[in-house]
């Protein structure tokens, strides 16, 4: 077995696809953590971010701008390994790009459906994420997601708030987007230490709380269909369900 | 009162409105400070019923000089009442927003004193949203019928979307149930607050109701025909229809016993669906002979087994009104088929790999071949496409007796 080892990160990935253009070799595994057995052929990638440049550049004058985006979005599903696909991905659009529109090619239809995985997850966070009020009247939130969401929910956000400030924190990355006098960035913090609460805190919360447990209509009860809506995964980190 | 008890009064009393949709409108309000309107809609939890809570749904107050008999505030009614100061409501919209609890306020409320007087506590509270907090999210306001076209004016130019329900499908019911009002008084509102949109911009306010289903004898044929109507008018967006809940007890309404008609209602939202987005006219969901929608089966199943000239179809080749029309294919899954065939002709497999289900929809394609072998008679693929929940049923009684 062909066997590429890299670090994970965009830049390694691109150096990736430079490797397989270059030297001609296509590997049957890409992996971040490898434990060597006999009889594969080992290449370990190294992350040079001039290649990656040459290859990201490439990539944007070749690919149409929908094809380009799905590239990038499909790095941020960082928590599955998809290196494999995406690269047979990346070949097929070199050769041909009407051929990413084929739906009924199972490479094709994977990296589409991984897509959407990530948007329709996204668009659950944007309905999903609790945020609390700290004592400088900064709105603050965690999220622990399986895909990288901030730079997807980073736009909706901002509109939403407009004129007032609120930090989203990833506490599974480390990073955090701060939205602070209209200036937006997604920072790596290692350690978050939130500040207080304001005073109102807790009432808005119990408010909350009673609320929804009573807008539920008990001749309809149905918890199965609630929690096809709301796995309990998200629940993990909503007010109401806890 | 406390801010509480309050708000367990009013939102219990204002649950019974299904509407919940914050979808498909943008915000016009571009100096806002905080809020936008997201034009798909979000959903910001489910409760343990399975709806969504997209809103802040409550009454202003649940007085009321009205005496319909399926409504738990009627005046007769003896319910603890209580109401919102326009600030207190403002207060509690904005800090559930603020902590993205919802996506705005779903307003409603009885009737205070007068129609006018309720109209104006209303527009207050919008106006203190709207002006001093620069709410710029999502408002849902139903209009209070016989008000002043000065208020219902007002309110449009405030409110996101804004509605009044008909509850009930025919002016006979009405008389019957809530003899204070009647079909023009309700449908009146609205049409003003058209008339008034349309004066400042090409596109209508959007609007929608809600038709009871289950408290009055009329048969699935006259509520459809009535939606198809207000849709034609291009009066409403959308027609909501809830299952009715016996609140009170009286002569004129089915027993407290009785169970919601909660399958009925799900019916009609898929004929519903079937009018707005695949093209069908009512009367070729249901007729006057058979005037009620099939429990067993789906509305579009239906159709196709009594329509069954038109198939099979061949999805290499049918239009996509056509391919609409197959039952168990939805507007996704005709999207996929159209893009995925400009490459080659499709087969079973390559629908497998599109992970399209073809459980409904074997009976009534072809791909390449035909895909199943039950031949085509109604009352032969009418017997798979059966609910199994319900056959389940019976063979378990089966074998307990």
């Amino acid at each position: 077995m062909i066997v590429f080892i890299y670090d994970g990160s965009i830049v390694g990935f691109l150096n990736i696809v430079y490797k397989v253009y270059n030297d001609k070799i296509f590997p049957q595994v890409i992996t971040k953590t490898y434990t060597s057995k006999m009889f594969d052929e080992v290449y370990e990638i190294e992350s040079d971010e001039n290649i990656a440049k040459r290859v990201y550049d490439g990539l944007q004058m070749k690919f149409h701008q929908i094809f380009f985006d799905k590239i990038k979005h499909i790095f941020l599903c960082d928590s599955i390994s998809h290196e494999l696909e995406l690269l047979k991905y990346i070949i097929s659009g070199f050769k041909n790009q009407k051929n990413l529109l084929d739906l009924s090619n199972p490479n094709i239809y994977y990296i589409d459906s991984l897509e959407k995985e990530l948007f329709k997850m996204a668009h659950k966070f944007k309905g999903f994420i609790r945020f609390v009020e700290l004592d400088n009247r900064i709105m603050y939130a965690t999220i622990s997601p399986k895909y990288n969401m901030l730079p997807i929910v980073k736009n909706h956000f901002i509109t939403r708030f407009k004129k007032s400030d609120f930090i989203i924190y990833d506490d599974i990355r480390k990073i955090a987007l701060c939205y602070i006098s209209e200036i937006a960035q997604i920072l790596d913090i290692v350690n978050m230490d939130i500040p207080k609460l304001s005073i109102d805190e807790s009432k808005y919360q119990n408010l909350w709380k009673m609320f929804f447990n009573q807008v539920s209509i008990k001749e309809r009860e149905n918890k199965k269909l609630q929690q096809s809506f709301v796995p309990l995964w998200y629940q993990k980190q909503m007010l109401e369900f806890n | 009162m406390k801010i509480e008890e309050k708000l367990r009064i009013l939102g219990d009393s204002a649950k019974y409105d299904v509407s919940c949709s914050s979808s498909g409108s943008s915000s016009d309000f571009k100096d806002s400070k905080i809020g936008n309107c997201a034009i798909g809609g979000i959903c910001h939890s489910f409760s343990s019923d399975g709806r969504c809570i997209s809103l802040l749904k409550v009454l202003l107050t649940n007085y009321c000089i009205y005496d319909c008999a399926y409504c738990i505030n009627r005046i007769s009614n003896d319910t603890p009442r209580t109401a919102f100061s326009p600030r207190e409501l403002a207060d509690l919209t904005i800090n559930f927003y603020k902590r993205n609890y919802v996506e705005g306020l779903f307003l409603s409320s009885g009737i205070i004193k007068s129609e006018n007087h309720t109209m104006e506590l209303l527009i207050q509270t919008l106006e203190i949203l709207r002006f001093e907090y620069g709410f710029g999210g999502y408002i849902h306001l139903k209009l209070i019928p016989n008000s002043d076209a000065y208020y219902i004016q007002k309110a449009t130019s405030l409110a996101n979307r804004v509605s009044s329900n008909i509850e009930l499908p025919t002016q006979k019911s009405l008389a019957l149930l809530a003899p204070q009002k009647s079909f023009t008084t309700l449908l009146q509102p609205m049409q003003v607050a058209r008339n008034l949109s349309l004066e400042h911009s090409h596109k209508p306010i959007s609007m929608s109701t809600q038709v009871i289903i289950g408290a009055t004898p009329e048969s699935d044929f006259e509520i459809l025909r009535l939606s198809s109507h207000l849709y034609k008018q291009s009066l409403l967006k959308r027609v909501y229809f809830s299952a009715y809940i016996p609140v009170n007890n009286s002569k004129n309404l089915p027993s407290v016993q009785n169970k919601p008609p909660l399958l009925r209602e799900h019916r009609l939202y898929q004929a519903d669906w079937l009018m707005r987005f695949y093209g069908f006219r009512y009367d070729e969901i249901v007729n006057e002979q058979n005037s009620f929608l099939d429990e067993n089966l789906d509305p579009k199943a239906f159709w196709a087994l009594n329509n069954l000239s038109h198939f099979p179809i061949d999805i290499n080749s049918a239009d996509a009104f056509m391919l609409l029309r197959v039952p168990g294919f939805g507007k996704t899954t005709v999207d996929k088929i159209l893009k995925a065939r400009r490459f080659k002709r499709l087969g079973q497999d390559d629908l497998k790999n599109m992970k399209i289900s073809i459980k409904k929809a074997k009976y009534f394609i072809i791909a390449q071949k035909r895909l199943s072998d039950v031949p085509l008679y109604a009352d032969k693929i009418s017997h798979y496409l059966v609910d199994k929940s319900i056959e389940n049923a019976k063979y378990y009684q089966g074998v307990l007796f």
